[in-house]
Parts: structure tokens; sequence; C-alpha cells
């Protein structure tokens, strides 16, 4: 049901565009199965939530947000596809969601808690198959690690810890990190100031292009 | 009809148009713009000095600045709403609901058709299945009732 909701919205937006380009044609007649738009009908359409694309562009992380009324709870799945039409779309763990992709296009990649510390997995597109990365183990300290980006050659990883919700530390809710990754001798850099704090992603964004060479703009 | 900075614009359009026979405003920020420029006027980065430099306002609280950010306002200028109106907020949305209450007062004193409504347990936006459904019937029902006729 979700792909063919995705594909629906996608059809729906080419059907949109050659109406556009083709010369006015008559509306069909409504047929019994159509009716006027209700709030069920909006409340059971998966909306697509993030579109990340490769950078090579040939694969895409799909996430969809929709509702469940009897369970009360927001639903979310995320798949991976390639990009030409027709492609089948592989189902992800919900961890994913906030995959980002490897600059070389190679695989996904995802941060998932552990008992220990947060591990980085991997799904690689040739094989589609997720492994984590023992060597990558970053320690949490109590804190959940959420958004994060690659730099440009792969080696380092700046992400954003946060206390889980309803944490004591709220006050110091949102420290920047970003520290060296599979290579232990490069300094670790730690972007905790007052002027950084507290001012999520743009911060993030702009704290490390100041500090360093190595995160591109995103 | 308009959510969060969108319902902000919508009420502040009710203040000064008789044009719309029906307003929905969800979660509007605010409608009480000059207390809100005000709870941050001292902030450093957040405050004067950053809105006072872009808006050419030298203070809230007097002269030409008090004037500007109270036309700003939707909420001092509530007794020129004629448009029958729906607010929703959500109960832990926190700062957005500044002025949201007063204004719904405002219309009652004013006889003007109005309803406020209150979700439990929500931020600002809304998750909750049962409470979006909620509010989606709730808002084609005010439309239904206002735009037929």
């Amino acid at each position: 049901m979700c792909k063919k909701a995705i594909w629906s919205i996608a059809g729906t937006a080419m059907l949109a565009l050659e109406a556009m380009n083709s010369s006015p044609a008559a509306i069909p007649p409504p047929t019994p199965e159509t009716h006027p738009l209700t709030v069920e009908d909006l409340l059971a359409v998966q909306s697509v939530a993030r579109v990340e694309l490769s950078p090579d562009g040939k694969h895409v992380l799909i996430v969809t947000r929709g509702t469940n009324l009897t369970s009360n709870i927001p639903t979310s799945n995320t798949y991976l596809s390639e990009t030409h039409l027709g492609s089948e779309l592989q189902a992800l763990p919900a961890e994913a969601a906030l995959g980002q992709w490897q600059a070389d296009s190679r695989a996904l990649t995802f941060l998932r808690p552990g008992q220990d510390c947060t591990q980085i997995w991997r799904i690689a597109v040739d094989t589609r198959q997720a492994a984590a990365q023992p060597e990558a183990c970053l320690p949490a300290k109590g804190r959940m690690l959420t958004t994060f980006r690659w730099s440009a050659d792969g080696r380092f990883l700046a992400f954003l810890s946060q206390p889980p919700p309803n944490d004591a530390l709220q006050e110091i809710s949102q420290r920047l990190v970003a520290i060296p990754q599979q290579t232990p001798a490069q300094a670790c850099i730690n972007i905790d100031s007052d002027e950084a704090r507290g001012k999520g992603m743009d911060a993030l964004d702009l704290a490390c292009r100041a500090s360093t060479s190595w995160l591109p703009r995103v | 009809m308009g959510f969060s900075y969108g319902g902000g614009l919508a009420g502040w359009g009710l203040t000064h148009t008789t044009r719309f026979k029906a307003a929905i405003l969800k979660e509007p920020v605010s409608l009480d713009m000059a207390a809100g420029w005000r709870g941050i006027w001292g902030h450093p980065g957040f405050g004067g000095d950053v809105i006072g430099k872009n808006y050419g306002i030298e203070s809230p609280y007097e002269g030409e600045g008090k004037k500007f950010i109270e036309y700003e306002s939707a909420l001092p200028n509530v007794s020129a709403v004629r448009t029958p109106t729906l607010l929703e907020f959500g109960v832990k949305s926190g700062g957005a609901m500044q002025g949201g209450n007063e204004f719904y007062q405002g219309l009652i004193w004013y006889r003007v058709p109005a309803e406020l409504v209150l979700y439990p347990r929500t931020i600002h936006g809304f998750v909750e299945p049962v409470l979006v459904a909620d509010s989606f019937r709730r808002e084609m029902k005010w439309f239904e009732r206002w735009l037929s006729r």
C-alpha cells in the first residue's frame, strides 16, 4: 500500500505536468468508486516526509509518515530504492530514517543506540545488507545522538547529541561535538561554546564550517 | 486559514479586512506580537539588538516603536474583526498560545462567532492521530457552516 501511495504521489505530479503540457481535455465523469475527499481519505494518505538522494543520484532514501487511528500513534516507514521508475522499495529499519549517504554513494549510514555506545551502521547499496561498523563506537554518556553529517572524505563525523526526553539535563540540551572517525591520531574538535549551544543544525553547520575545513555545506 | 506564523498572519489579516467568510487560526504565532517582542526584547542575540535593528525600533515600550508593534499585533485590533473564527491550540505549545485566549475573549465580547479548541498533550504541531482527525473534522465543519451561507 505504501509503495502504491508513493508512486501515486509521483503519478499525480506527472499527470499534473502532462495536463499542463497538453490541450484542455474533458474532465471524466465521476464513477461509482469516486467520492468527495473526506478526512478519513486524508488521514489514510502516507505522506513523503523525507527524500535523500545519494550523491551520485542513483539511489534514494525515502521516509513516509502516516497515521493509525486505531492505535493512535503516528506511523513511519523508511525505504531504500533506486531512482529509476519501477524500482522496488526495500524496507529499512526505523533508525535509518535519519540516515546519511556516504560521500562515495556506496552506502547509506545510520546511527543505532546500543547498550554501551551508539554504533554506526552501513547499508551497502550493492548487497543491500546492513552491518554495524564494529570499530565505530560513539560514547553517548546518557545522551541521544541524533542528526549527523559525514565529512567529504568520509573520515570525520559531526553529530548532535542531546539528553533523552524529560532528562534533567535540559539546560544543556544541545551540544555540538565533532570527533575524528577511524583516525584516532587526529585532534578532537569540541564545539561546545556558548555561541554554538542551543542553536541546532544551523549552528552545527556554521560552527563546523568556521572551525574546520572538512565539513561540506549541506 | 493558517498554521503557526501563517496563523498569526491570518489573524492580523482579520483585523484589517472583512472580505473573508470564515477563518481558522491554528497555533497562530503570535496574536499578541507586541507581548512576544517585549518578552524577548532584552535578550542579547534574539531581542532588541536584532529585531530593533531590523525594524528600526528604538523601544517597544514608547513612541513610534510602541505604535509599530501594536499595529503589527492582531490582539490590540480585535475590535475590527467581523469574520467567524475558529482558534485551535495545543495546551503544551507554550508561547505559541500568546494572546490566543485574549483574542478569543475579544471576539466573544464583540459578538463575532468564535470557537476556541484546546488540544491536550499537544505541542506546536499536531501529531497524535485522533487529535489530528478531530482537528480536521472541526475545520471542515467550520468552513462548511460558514461558507454555505
